[in-house]
Order: C-alpha cells, then structure tokens, then sequence
C-alpha cells in the first residue's frame, strides 16, 4: 500500500503566474515521456520482476516518480492560478482552460491525452529494463528541452532537480540489468525469458 | 529552540532526500556497510525532524496526528500551495 506525505519531495513556490510555461510543462505530467508514465510503467513491471533487488528498484523508483508527478503538477497549478481570461487568452491557455478550466488533467503538450500506450510491461527483465534505462534518459531530454524554454529561476529551479533524478535512476536501472545479466546464464545471455521460463531462471 | 516552520520542513526536505537516493543504491548495493551506515544516520535525523514538526506544526502523515481537539491533518496547508 501507500501512504501520503503532506510534503514535496522538492519545493516549488512561483510567484508569477504564466500559463504560456504551464502548457509545454504539463507533458511532464501527462505526456509520452513523463511522470506518470514512468510510475505506471516501474509499478506494473514489478510484479513477475523474478529478482528481488530488481523488483526494489522498481518499487521504490516507481513511488519516486509518484512524487515527481506532484511536483510536476505543482508547478503547473502554481503558473496557472490567480489568472485572469484575458491572461489565459492572451497566454493561449484558451483550448486548455475550456475542457479543464486549470484543474490538472494528465496530456502531452500537445493537447494528446495520457495514454498506456506511452510504456511498456513486457514481462521479460530484459527487455523491461532497457525500455526503463531508455525511459528515463528520454525523460531527461524532455527536462533539457524545458530548460531551454524557461525563463523564471522559480521554475528553473524544481525542473533542475527533476532532471538530475532521472540521471541517478538511469544508473540504478543500469546496476539492475548488470544483476539481471550476472544471473542469466552466460551461454545464453539474451535469448531466455526469466520471467516466464522459470527452470532458466538461476545459473 | 524551537525551529521555524521553514527551516524544519528544509530539514525535512533534506534528510529525506539523502534517504530517497540511498535507498536506490541500497536496493542494488544490499550489503555496502558505508550505505547501510550513512542510511540509519539520516533516519534517525528524520524522525526526530518529522515528530518535531508534528508537535510544533502538524501532521506530515495521516498516521501520525496528533487527534486530540481538531483533525489537523485538514487544517495546514497543502504542499501544492507554495510557500511551505
């Protein structure tokens, strides 16, 4: 299960609103490569992950990213409140605020809703892994290209650490396919599914 | 002494996320003495923050309010508000 923390994993306090950052911010939130994709996706590998070191690193990045997405969407909630319609028109928040007004609602900056069909759980640690590793440096391209884009040190700031993250889950991921590799059989080192062919799965 | 709001939730902030990052390289590191080390100092730093913090400014987890007058855990701000 899981419990709340009436806390951010990393503090966000904007002081100017700007619905123009809010739009290309809020695919982190809801976008291919973003947050809750990523919890999604290390969440629901987990369960037939058939090593338990690997299955640790799934969990505990899986509720990181869970946090992530809180920050994300702080960020989004802070540029887009106390607005007025002519700021939101003027912004061209318009096609956003007249499905959700500025509620959250999980999409990629182009207006794509979130979708399952962003990640994958294959049931192979293999190929799990690598889509992970890759995962989270197409996360941190995302914040690269944010970065550009961002003028406000407010949000800067909160972007900055985020993208440091999914450098250091990257090289977890990495050690955990390392552990999966030195537990396969050397002979065969790709070919076999340990998830599945579990006779296969030790040395 | 008592802390401000601010800088005990800074506290906060920062020894949880020494744990959240060491906890990573716990799961694929399990027996680094260092690690397990540097792990249980961080922890016992946070729970002295997080129970301070409860008793100065309210409740960080729903399992931990202190429920004698009024249910706190409603009463604070939201993290998403700013400025906390």
């Amino acid at each position: 299960m899981w419990s709340y923390e009436r806390r951010l994993q990393h503090p966000v306090n904007i002081k100017t609103p700007n619905a123009k950052m809010a739009k290309y911010i809020i695919s982190q939130f809801g976008g291919p490569d973003g947050e809750l994709a990523a919890s999604m996706r290390y969440l629901s590998q987990r369960y037939t992950m058939p090593y338990r070191e690997v299955a640790g690193v799934l969990t505990d990045i899986g509720t990181e990213e869970l946090a992530h997405m809180e920050i994300v969407s702080t960020i989004v909630h802070q540029l887009t409140r106390d607005l007025t319609i002519e700021e939101i028109k003027a912004q061209g928040f318009e096609t956003y605020f007249v499905d959700h007004t500025v509620a959250l609602w999980p999409q990629a900056a182009s207006g794509t809703p979130f979708s399952s069909t962003f990640f994958q759980s294959k049931g192979d640690a293999i190929t799990d892994l690598h889509e992970d590793m890759a995962a989270e440096q197409k996360a941190r391209t995302t914040y690269d290209n944010i970065l550009r884009m961002v003028t406000d040190e407010d949000v800067a700031d909160p972007i900055r650490f985020l993208r440091a993250r999914e450098i250091a889950h990257y090289q977890r991921f990495g050690e955990a396919l390392r552990i999966v590799q030195d537990k396969l059989d050397s002979r065969n080192f790709y070919a076999f599914n340990p998830e599945f062919d579990r006779e296969l799965k030790l040395k | 002494m008592t802390r401000s709001r601010e800088q005990l939730m800074c506290c906060i902030t920062e020894v949880s996320f020494a744990i959240d990052d060491v906890k990573l390289y716990l799961d694929t590191h399990p027996c680094d003495k260092d690690a397990l080390e540097y792990y249980e100092n961080y922890r016992q730093l946070r729970n002295e923050a997080i129970s301070e913090y409860r008793d100065c400014y309210g409740p960080i987890s729903s399992y931990d309010v202190n429920a004698e007058n009024v249910w706190t855990w409603v009463t604070e701000p939201w993290p998403w508000e700013g400025e906390c």
